[in-house]
């Protein structure tokens, strides 16, 4: 049963919902401010850190970005209070996602690197995949292709040891999109198209399949450049049929 | 009997503030003052960081307090501490986010308002968690305590002018006071606007088809010169007064360009993102304390000042206490610190004409300083120089309100005349920018949709 102190800061909320339907973006702000600040008063460590992981996911959906990093670095320090290590990375991973979405890449990318250091001392390979692929995007995106695809290589490997499917469909796309935009070896994102169709065909929608055509059939042309294959098409249909069929 | 140095310091120095960055920032601000060999000029100077909270009986009748920053003569200077904490609360609360466009207190005015409500109402505890939080980060970026520095070591810079001119119980911010009447007499109102409207018109913040009201040829300046002569021995006191504070803005800014001189380019930015944040911020605390008293509505997010206006024109003899009594609006003069720091980094300075907008000024600048490194092709510089212009940029075009409010209420001594010839009232709508407004506006200026 929650205690007062999470009732008190839940109505809070309610306040700040209805402020935030009025429009009132400031007294919103302002309740919701006071339902994080209540949570101080708990006396029980994880009731705070849940509370406040539970309000982190919602600033971040009323768009109080401010009030969601405070919140998940409350829950970050309660995690780390508790030794609960499991849940520190995936909040961390959430911290860090959080960065990335405001642009505030260095603090995003040293998140990242931090996790999977964690990460890989616990052998957790899951997450350590699912940060090394979003530092694997925010590094490309600061035009360093060759680190971003050495970062997307390794949660492939990470991926090896411990299947995450989610992850692994972004990393494959992820890395499609680096190789074309930063010249990277054909054949990584020959095989990353290969494993999206094997695998994931069924995540394929319309919108991707658009986005990823261009530069998959480009990096094809390069690959059966260097590996030509007796029947092209041939081989075209039946390794990558989701990207060569009408 | 007026106290002695001697007086203040004992008056002072029992409430000097033990926060640890208040007591940073100090150490920081006095051990550039002493680099700077200011004190030749002043000898004994003194900076004192007080927290008036501690005082045993009401500070605010002490010969020392200020809201603030002030002078006092002849060689002391007093930074309240709950200033320099706000000021911290504002810099830290923009500072988490690298990317100005991404922070979300420039969504909307009520999300400007929603940040001054906090700092307001729960300030030390808001300020804890932004500590906290910068403490708990990853990455080894900690800019926030050199941020705060230069921008409270560029107020101090004001008030080591005003002693160095000797002015007494000059101060740096005139905080809008919520307890006390706002300007209610018009002639001093609209001579008060004029003397804004006149110095905006100086530096290109102009507004088409109101310049009337600070051409000395025009009858809309004559009809409030009629104003003037009533409350001239006021206004005469008031312009000297206003002359010192240019002056001291003046000191400033030149002890700025020679503490930055042989410093890193990205040190000019911290004090680019400093004086936006504290300056952003103090005008949103000023004009929330006016809505709130003048009861102002909103329609969504924005304050209906422009609807308030046309019902009400006399609001605008009111509104010049947004002004303060004899300050320069914070957001000019934070634009302009902006504007002399970097334009002393520009070899040859940028090239304008005198007819060009201050908008135009700004952008030639910064075309000027992106020009300068293009060899260069260094990514941070590149990067905390596109931060710094879009905040230098939305500055200047988030003069909007205080040019209009400037312009039109001077005008309005020659609009009552009008009305009175015609026997019938005039109705004038302005439309007043919100911040969301002015975001825009740099964001099609820059061709980002």
């Amino acid at each position: 049963m929650a205690s007062q102190v999470i009732a008190e800061s839940d109505d809070l909320i309610q306040r700040g919902v209805a402020a935030q339907n009025e429009y009132r973006f400031d007294d919103a702000g302002l309740s919701f401010w006071h339902a994080l600040s209540c949570i101080d008063a708990s006396p029980d460590p994880k009731e705070r850190r849940d509370q406040s992981l539970q309000l982190a996911s919602f600033f971040l959906r009323v768009t109080h970005e401010d009030l969601a990093l405070l919140a998940i670095s409350e829950a970050i320090r309660l995690d780390e209070k508790l030794k609960d290590h499991a849940s520190l990375v995936s909040h961390l991973i959430f911290y860090g996602n959080i960065h990335m979405r405001l642009g505030n890449t260095d603090e995003a990318k040293a998140t990242f690197a931090d996790v999977i250091e964690r990460c890989l001392e616990i052998e957790d390979y899951g997450d350590a995949a699912s940060a090394s692929t979003n530092l694997a995007a925010m590094t490309a995106n600061s035009g360093d292709g060759a680190g971003a695809i050495k970062l997307l290589r390794n949660s492939l490997q990470y991926l090896a040891k411990k299947p995450f499917p989610d992850t692994e469909f972004i990393t494959h796309i992820t890395m499609i999109q680096t190789v074309a935009f930063h010249d990277g070896d054909p054949a990584l994102a020959v095989a990353s198209g290969i494993a999206i169709g094997k695998t994931f065909s069924e995540r394929v929608t319309d919108d991707l399949r658009q986005q990823l055509v261009q530069p998959l059939q480009t990096a094809v042309e390069s690959y059966l450049k260097k590996k030509p294959q007796p029947n092209p098409e041939a081989w075209k249909k039946k390794n990558l049929a989701w990207i060569y069929s009408n | 009997m007026p106290l002695t140095a001697a007086g203040f310091a004992a008056e002072l120095a029992p409430l000097e503030s033990t926060d640890p960055i208040v007591q940073a920032v100090a150490n920081n601000i006095r051990a550039a003052v002493k680099d700077s060999g200011v004190e030749h000029e002043i000898p004994g100077l003194k900076i004192y960081f007080p927290d008036f909270s501690k005082a045993k009986s009401d500070a605010t009748t002490m010969a020392s307090y200020t809201k603030g920053c002030q002078s006092i003569l002849p060689s002391i200077v007093v930074v309240n501490a709950r200033f320099l904490l706000d000021t911290e609360a504002a810099i830290r609360s923009f500072g988490l986010y690298d990317e100005l466009f991404q922070t979300p207190y420039l969504r909307n005015d009520a999300c400007m308002f929603g940040l001054v409500k906090r700092v307001r109402e729960d300030g030390n505890q808001w300020l804890r968690k932004l500590r906290e939080f910068e403490q708990e980060k990853k990455s080894p970026q900690r800019n926030e305590i050199d941020e705060l520095t230069l921008t409270i070591l560029f107020f101090c810079a004001h008030e080591i002018g005003h002693l160095k001119d000797g002015v007494d119980g000059g101060q740096f911010v005139a905080l809008l006071n919520k307890a006390a009447p706002f300007e209610n007499r018009s002639a001093n109102a609209a001579v008060k606007v004029r003397r804004h409207a006149s110095e905006f018109e100086a530096y290109g913040f102009d507004l088409p088809g109101w310049k009337g009201a600070v051409d000395p040829q025009h009858e809309v300046f004559a009809a409030t010169e009629k104003l003037r002569l009533k409350v001239k021995e006021e206004d005469e006191k008031n312009a000297d007064w206003f002359k010192k504070e240019i002056s001291a803005d003046n000191a400033a800014v030149k002890f700025m360009i020679h503490y930055l001189k042989d410093q890193a380019p990205m040190r000019r930015s911290l004090l680019i993102r400093g004086l936006f944040a504290a300056s952003l911020y103090a005008w949103y605390d000023d004009f929330l304390t006016f809505c709130e008293a003048m009861n102002v509505p909103r329609m969504g997010t924005k304050p209906m000042l422009s609807f308030e206006l046309m019902r009400d024109p006399e609001i605008y003899i009111r509104a010049a206490s947004l002004f303060g009594d004899v300050h320069r609006c914070t957001i000019l003069r934070s634009t302009l610190a902006i504007q002399e720091v970097l334009n002393a980094d520009v070899n040859d300075g940028p090239k304008t004409k005198a007819s060009d907008t201050f908008l135009d000024r700004v952008s030639a600048l910064w075309s000027n300083l992106f020009g300068q490194d293009e060899a260069e092709k260094d990514e941070s510089n590149q990067s905390w120089k596109v931060q710094s212009a879009r905040r230098h940029l939305l500055l200047a075009i988030h003069m909007d309100t205080v040019v209009k409010l400037a312009y039109v209420g001077a005008s309005m001594p020659w609009m009552k005349e009008k009305e009175e010839q015609r026997g019938t009232p005039q109705l004038m709508m302005i439309e007043y920018e919100s911040i969301d407004q002015s975001v825009n506006r740099l964001k099609r200026m820059l061709g980002i949709k």
